[in-house]
C-alpha cells in the first residue's frame, strides 16, 4: 500500500481543495482552493503513465536498456497547466472588480443586486 | 445543521477516493497500451525529432495545441475587457 | 508601484539579456531536449515581470505597450494556424527524408540540430503567444494601484 503514494496524495489534495471551496467565505481562499484542485488533477494524470524504473521519453543521450515512460499523458498535462493559469488570472481579475464595486470580499455580503 | 451534513458528505467522498486509490490500480505497472507503444516505436522516423513529447504535441495532436492557444487568447482578452480604465 | 533601489535596477538590467537568450535556447531546441514552446514562453514571461518589479510601474510602462503585445499575440496565432492547417501537406511531407531537415539516425544518438521538419518555427510561435500573454497580464495588474511615489 505504501507504493501507491501518488494516488493517496491526490486523494488528500482533493479533500483539502474541496473543503476550502465549500466552507470558506473569502474570495481569495476560494481561488486558492481551485488552484489546489487543478494541481491534484494534473498529478493524477502524470502518475498514470509511469513504468517501473523508467527514463523520460527523449532519445537524446538516453541510458541503454531501460524502459521509457509513456509520452501522451505528459503532453496533455502541459496543455492543462497553461489552461489552469488562464482560469486563475480571470478569477483574480473578477475578484478585483468585485472589490471595487462592493467594497468587501465576503461572499455573504455580495449576494444582493445593487442598482 | 447544514455544515454537519456537508462535513459528512465530504468525509464519505474522501473515504471513497481513498478506497479507490489503494485498491484500484498499482502504481508503476500499466498495461500495454496500443497507442503509446506505437508512438514510442515510430515517432523517430515519422517526425525526425528526438523528443517524443514535443512530436506528440505538434504532430499527432496538433489540434489540441491550437485549441489551447484559443483558450489562452480568449482568457487574456476577457482580462483586458474586465480591467479597463475609462478615465484619462 | 515604486521601484526598488539603484543596485537592484542595475543588476536587473544586466541579467535581462541572458534570461532572454536562455528562454530562446529552450524554445529553439524543442525537438532535442525536454522543453519546447510553452516552457520557453514561461521563462521570458517571468523576465518581463522582473523588469516591472525592479523599475516601478511608470518607468517600465514606457517600454512595454499594450497594443504591441496584443498585436504580437494575434499575429503569432494567425501564422501558427496558417502554417499548421493550410500549408502543412506541402511543406512537411516534402521535407521528410531529404537531408535538409528531415533525417535522424535511429535509436539513441547525440542529437543534431538540423532535424525535426517544421518544429522550429512552430515552437517559436507558440512561445511568442505565451510570452505576450504573460506580459499583458503583468501590465494590466500594475496599472491598478494608486500613486505612492
Amino acid at each position: 500500500m505504501i507504493l501507491n503514494l501518488p494516488f493517496i496524495a491526490v486523494a488528500v489534495l482533493l479533500l483539502i481543495g474541496f473543503y476550502g471551496l465549500l466552507f470558506k467565505d473569502n474570495l481569495i481562499k476560494i481561488t486558492m482552493s481551485v488552484v489546489i484542485i487543478e494541481g491534484a488533477v494534473n498529478l493524477f494524470l502524470v502518475s498514470l503513465g509511469y513504468v517501473e524504473g523508467a527514463v523520460p521519453p527523449v532519445y537524446t543521450m538516453a541510458p541503454f536498456e531501460e524502459p521509457m515512460a509513456f509520452a501522451v499523458p505528459q503532453a496533455l498535462v502541459i496543455t492543462a497547466i497553461v489552461i489552469g493559469i488562464a482560469v486563475t488570472t480571470l478569477m483574480l481579475a473578477l475578484s478585483v472588480r468585485i472589490y471595487q464595486t462592493y467594497g468587501t470580499l465576503d461572499t455573504k455580503e455580495v449576494r444582493r443586486l445593487r442598482g | 445543521m447544514r455544515k454537519k451534513v456537508g462535513l459528512l458528505v465530504l468525509f464519505m467522498f474522501f473515504s471513497f477516493m481513498l478506497f479507490g486509490a489503494t485498491t484500484g490500480m498499482s502504481f508503476g505497472e500499466p498495461e500495454y497500451d496500443d497507442m503509446d507503444g506505437y508512438i514510442l516505436e515510430n515517432a523517430q522516423e515519422e517526425t525526425a525529432s528526438n523528443n517524443v513529447v514535443t512530436s506528440v504535441l505538434l504532430e499527432y495532436r496538433s489540434l489540441d495545441t491550437l485549441g489551447e492557444a484559443t483558450v489562452l487568447i480568449t482568457a487574456i482578452l476577457s482580462v483586458v475587457v474586465v480591467l479597463r480604465r475609462f478615465a484619462q | 508601484m515604486k521601484g526598488l533601489s539603484r543596485i537592484v535596477e542595475s543588476i536587473a538590467s544586466l541579467v535581462f539579456i541572458p534570461i532572454l537568450v536562455f528562454g530562446l535556447y529552450i524554445m529553439v531546441h524543442g525537438h532535442l531536449t525536454p522543453g519546447g514552446g510553452f516552457q520557453g514562453g514561461a521563462i521570458v514571461g517571468s523576465a518581463i515581470a522582473m523588469i516591472f518589479v525592479a523599475y516601478g510601474t511608470i518607468e517600465a510602462n514606457k517600454h512595454f505597450k499594450l497594443t504591441s503585445l496584443l498585436s504580437i499575440m494575434a499575429g503569432a496565432a494567425v501564422v501558427y494556424l496558417l502554417l499548421k492547417e493550410v500549408f502543412s501537406p506541402y511543406i512537411k511531407d516534402v521535407m521528410i527524408g531529404t537531408p535538409f531537415m528531415g533525417r535522424i539516425p535511429e535509436g539513441i544518438n547525440i542529437g543534431h540540430i538540423a532535424s525535426g521538419t517544421i518544429f522550429l518555427p512552430l515552437n517559436v510561435l507558440v512561445g511568442l503567444i505565451v510570452l505576450s500573454g504573460f506580459g499583458i497580464v503583468v501590465v494590466l495588474f500594475n496599472q491598478l494601484g494608486g500613486n505612492d511615489q
